[in-house]
């Protein structure tokens, strides 16, 4: 009976009670059917119109009374794989593309055919945006009759990662009729059909359900080989009912966003076909479909982190228009339990732009139930810009430097003032200014209240943020533009060069420890300089100016290997960044990490892992073409730029500004190995801007 | 349960017209006889256990691992030193890929038995690009080409091979299970060239394109001969790995013809330029200016009275295909023209809105 189970698996696994009762009214059917294959290739084995092409002689009668079971059974089997694609291949159809781009961001594009899949009589045509994403110049859909239509896209699914096609047929298409999602088990045949070879048979490969609700609940998955072959093809069930349309769908974090990758490698993704009729009107219309986006962020970017704290709402996003606020904990998301990110994922991904998103959170022990209406994009976080740096004072702020022609010095902010209240909150430490600024609405005024320096007299003063500049701010504090250039006499005790040692780690760890410059909290640079030995004299030498008159605690570790980083070597950050913070005062807003030469790669890697306390990253002399950070600019997590080096920099510095970030790009002749080519003036300059607001 | 279906079986199988209409063109008792024995074997305990109903592939592949070896030959340099290859008759001849790997005087063929046989090359076909081998030994088992069978579209299938080089010695070649997903012209390249071999292949859901697979025999569920696994190759139009086999209509008088002792040279398929090609400038079509990797055929300007404007093309038509033939950019069309004779008429079809229009550029 196993045979049989193989064909129709619900016959005999448990159910629950509403999926039982469809397979009794099946039953009889499947029963007949099954019986009357049986009988076929017991009694018409011979004559049966596949057999007959068999170039030797059908296997004798002895044979078939040895083991009648199992040959027999396969080939029932197959007879009824075969049928199914036999019902579903009038409604699938070739899709040949004109034009359009040979390269698609480094990637060959392939020219060559794909499939779609009839949907609507009147010529509605499903298919994958696989061969479309080329903008070909035209599209023509090759019909099982032998006829051609041009087609139109009428909308993206950029969500389900398929397409519409229109085309006027002269007569009504056969249409596939789609399978019931309810009646879909996990291990039941399911059967890829393609048509790319030619226009009129269609490719075929077998498989079975392997899971439901994959791409984060927007696809099936089946173990059918799944390929440009039969992308945008229907995955069938062995009635020849379309379960949904063959798509490479970026199935998760772990898998990346293309997901051609994983083609004839025994995972397919389907997008279940009543998922998408459910949306035809919609881009029929010509409406494309893109995934919904709240614009929450979350404490924890790890998907098995639980439970699912929020540090805040992007600036214009949908989660900012409702209120969510940070600390807030979601709990449940269109209606089901959430207790990690992936679910709370899972909840998002099936909603679209434009459709309502329901969900609790815990905010401060009680339960609030919102919705609101998600969007198709987020706009790109840009930083608040006022132009000023600020250290705590006694009743509030004091305005340590202001930037000139800034949004702070035209609303006439003073050196020596103190804020004590912004929009009503009272202001106690800077990173109470940081958060407010961090949501703050662009050109919308800030009411800051400030004291003189006497401490008498308070006034209002309305700042209005912008944008933070894109090019590099040219801004020396105030303290050393009156300050000597030379060294002062007593340097060398201004100046403590030593060596830091950190346990299990066996890289030497040389450190330039400043006297704190104008009673302000040092600033921390580590530094991945090119693998090797290091000199404190050196070492000395070139950074001392840095050091001491802008304040900050320089760090360089060596390289384990003499001739090499490795990865592993990225953690040192981490490592000595919390040591420091422990052992000096630190100025938590002036964090930064640079590298010279291969150690710049290291460099931009430990401060995409430390994002939290990392202000900003630079690089002299690396080589960089593309910089693999996916995330965006968050308001909370904000990362500043400056690479310095060959002009193709630039274009690296524009692709992370338009992803929301501060960047700059210097253009500089610099040799790696040798310090005297770093440019110090405009490297100490940028570093200086770094806790500004 | 069992006796319970097994019932319903029968129950049903009297009522359903399809059934009587079977029973009634097959009245003979024999057919009697073998329903009941099929109807009794479903009802059998053992049938329920599992085991039986692979038996029959089981036996197609035993009898099959028989008739197939293990190759050993050249290698090195990044070349694999080991293929597949199958008994094709009783003398000990062996069916495999021409490759690299024939490059060595004495090729050695372990059977799955573990015999070690030395083979050497009777012939190649350079076409089909496969080889014949003649062992020392005649040969446990072998596949007669004559009783070879011939593939279908969504036929299962079992592929035997040593893809990896996994086995060695007596133990057993490696059987994937399959599906014909196709039959198809072969659009295929290794590297940057294409493959010699462009005729009709069985394209299967087997992952078989990997080291070591080509050479293998490719079987239907009852262990009958259909084709050959083919070396690694990536399909142009999909850029993607294809796992494919050349059936064996497609090579069967070529392997008899080197038994035979006859010699298979080199054949031309490449297609031949025009002597004098017919060009866009004789056709009188002027297309958009040729700026990106694929640019769409455009046709910009039609001179007056020429062929193009006789036959009806207008500035903005999109050419389609010519003589049947896609032309998916400027570039292809160039392609194309330059097989065409002047003296011949072009068949064009052309897109203009969203009409498509077939025309006839006569010389």
């Amino acid at each position: 009976m196993s045979g049989l189970l193989l064909i129709y698996p619900a016959l005999h696994s448990p159910q629950p009670p509403e999926v039982a009762s469809r397979c009794q009214l099946l039953r009889p059917f499947l029963e007949r059917l099954i019986v009357a294959y049986l009988l076929v290739i017991a009694i018409g084995f011979p004559q049966l119109p596949a057999q007959d092409a068999n170039l030797d002689s059908p296997p004798t009668d002895s044979q078939n009374l040895a083991e009648p079971s199992a040959s027999m059974l396969e080939l029932a089997e197959e007879r009824a794989l075969q049928q199914a694609v036999a019902l579903v291949a009038p409604c699938v159809v070739q899709i040949e593309t004109f034009g359009g781009l040979e390269r698609l961001e480094d990637k060959l594009v392939s020219e060559g055919p794909i499939t779609g899949t009839i949907i609507d009589a009147d010529g509605w045509i499903i298919t994958s945006l696989h061969g479309l994403h080329q903008q070909p110049a035209s599209i023509l859909v090759n019909l099982p009759d032998g006829s051609r239509a041009p087609a139109r896209i009428a909308a993206r699914d950029y969500s389900r990662e398929i397409a519409l096609l229109k085309i006027d047929p002269p007569s009504p298409l056969p249409t596939a009729s789609p399978s019931d999602p309810t009646s879909w088990q996990v291990g039941q045949w399911s059967i890829a059909v393609g048509k790319t070879y030619d226009a009129k048979s269609v490719t075929q490969s077998y498989g079975v359900i392997s899971a439901l609700g994959r791409a984060y609940g927007r696809a099936v998955q089946t173990d059918a080989k799944v390929s440009p072959i039969n992308y945008g093809g229907p995955l069938v069930d062995l009635f020849g009912r379309v379960i949904g349309i063959l798509t490479p769908i970026p199935a998760g974090e772990m898998l990346g966003e293309d997901g051609t990758v994983l083609y004839d490698s025994g995972i397919g993704f389907a997008v279940p076909l009543t998922d998408i009729l459910a949306r035809l009107p919609t881009m029929q219309a010509g409406n494309d479909i893109r995934a919904g986006k709240l614009g929450v962020v979350t404490a924890d970017a790890n998907e098995m982190a639980g439970p699912v704290k929020l540090s805040g709402a992007a600036p214009g996003s949908p989660a900012a228009r409702v209120g969510l606020k940070a600390g807030d904990v979601v709990v449940q998301a269109q209606g089901k339990p959430i207790e990690i990110l992936a679910d709370f994922r899972h909840a998002l991904a099936s909603v679209d732009a434009g459709q309502l998103f329901e969900f609790v959170v815990e905010r401060s022990g009680q339960t609030i139930s919102m919705q609101c209406e998600l969007v198709g994009e987020i706009p790109v976080y840009r930083r608040r810009y006022l132009g000023i740096q600020l250290e705590k004072a006694e009743q509030g702020l004091k305005v340590r430097a202001v930037i000139e022609s800034s949004p702070a010095s035209s609303a006439g902010i003073k050196v020596g003032q103190t804020l004590t209240h912004c929009d009503g909150k009272a202001l106690q430490q800077v990173d109470d200014l940081a958060s407010v600024l961090a949501v703050a609405e662009l050109e919308q005024p800030l009411r800051f209240t400030t004291l003189s320096a006497d401490g008498q007299a308070t006034q209002e003063i309305s700042v209005v943020p912008v944008p933070w500049p894109e090019k590099l701010i040219d801004h020396d504090p105030p303290a050393l533009a009156s300050a000597d250039s030379k060294p002062s006499p007593d340097a060398a005790e201004a100046l403590q060069v030593t060596e830091l040692r950190l346990a299990d780690i066996p890289n030497k760890i040389h450190a330039l420890i400043p006297k704190s410059v104008d009673s302000r909290p040092l600033g921390c640079l580590l530094v991945y300089g090119e693998p090797g030995q290091l000199t404190p004299e050196k070492l000395k030498a070139n950074w001392e100016k840095l050091a001491v008159q802008y304040g900050w605690l320089i760090v360089f570790p060596a390289s384990a290997n003499p001739d090499s980083w490795t990865r592993d070597e990225i953690e040192l950050a981490t490592r000595l960044l919390t040591r420091l913070d422990q052992e000096y005062s630190i100025d938590s807003s002036r964090i930064a990490i640079g590298g010279i030469g291969v150690g710049g790669q290291l460099a931009l890697m430990a401060a995409v892992a430390e994002r939290k306390r990392v202000a900003g990253v630079w690089t002299l002399g690396t080589t960089l073409r593309r910089f693999p950070l996916r995330q965006s600019s968050s308001p909370l997590e904000t990362l500043d730029f400056l690479l310095i080096g060959d002009a193709q920099l630039q274009t690296v510095a524009e692709q992370l500004g338009r992803v929301g970030y501060v960047a700059n790009s210097l253009a500089a002749e610099v040799d790696a190995s040798q310090w005297e080519s770093v440019p110090f003036d405009a490297l100490s300059r940028w570093l200086e801007i770094l806790g500004y607001l | 349960m069992m006796e319970l279906f097994g019932r319903q079986l029968l129950s049903s199988a009297n009522t359903t017209a399809r059934t009587v209409s079977i029973f009634f063109a097959y009245p003979s008792m024999l057919g009697w006889i073998r329903t009941t024995l099929l109807l009794a074997a479903c009802t059998w305990p053992n049938f329920a256990s599992g085991q039986t109903s692979s038996l029959g592939l089981h036996q197609a592949a035993i009898g099959s691992e028989l008739k197939t070896v293990k190759l050993y030959g050249a290698g090195g340099l990044g070349l694999d030193s080991f293929q597949s290859g199958f008994f094709i008759s009783q003398e000990g001849h062996v069916l495999t890929v021409w490759s690299t790997v024939l490059d060595v005087s004495e090729i050695v063929a372990v059977t799955s038995d573990g015999r070690r046989l030395s083979a050497q090359v009777v012939g190649v076909d350079p076409n089909l690009e496969l080889a014949v081998l003649q062992c020392n030994q005649p040969p446990p088992a072998y596949f007669s080409l004559d009783d070879a069978a011939r593939a279908q579209p969504g036929q299962r299938v079992l592929a035997i091979s040593n893809l990896f080089g996994i086995a060695a010695g007596n133990e057993m070649s490696s059987i994937q299970k399959g599906s014909v997903m196709s039959i198809t012209e072969l659009r295929a390249k290794r590297g940057n060239f294409q493959s010699v071999y462009q005729g009709p292949a069985l394209v299967i859901d087997a992952m078989t394109n990997n080291p070591g697979a080509a050479g293998g025999a490719l079987l239907n569920l009852q262990g009958q001969l259909l084709g050959m696994l083919g070396k690694e190759l990536r399909d142009t139009s999909a850029n993607i790995w294809i796992n494919y086999a050349v059936p064996v209509e497609q090579f069967k008088e070529s392997v008899n013809n080197i038994l035979a002792g006859k010699t298979i040279v080199r054949s031309q398929v490449t297609r031949k330029a025009a002597d004098r090609p017919v060009s866009l400038a004789s056709l009188g079509l002027v297309l958009i200016p040729n700026v990106l990797g694929k640019t769409p055929a455009y046709v910009d300007l039609v001179e007056p009275k020429s062929r193009a404007a006789s036959a009806g093309v207008q500035p903005d038509d999109l050419i389609l295909f010519v003589n049947s033939q896609r032309v998916a950019s400027q570039t292809a069309l160039m392609e194309e023209l330059n097989s065409i004779d002047l003296g011949d008429p072009v068949l064009m079809m052309i897109q203009r809105g969203s009409e498509l229009k077939e025309v006839i550029l006569q010389p």
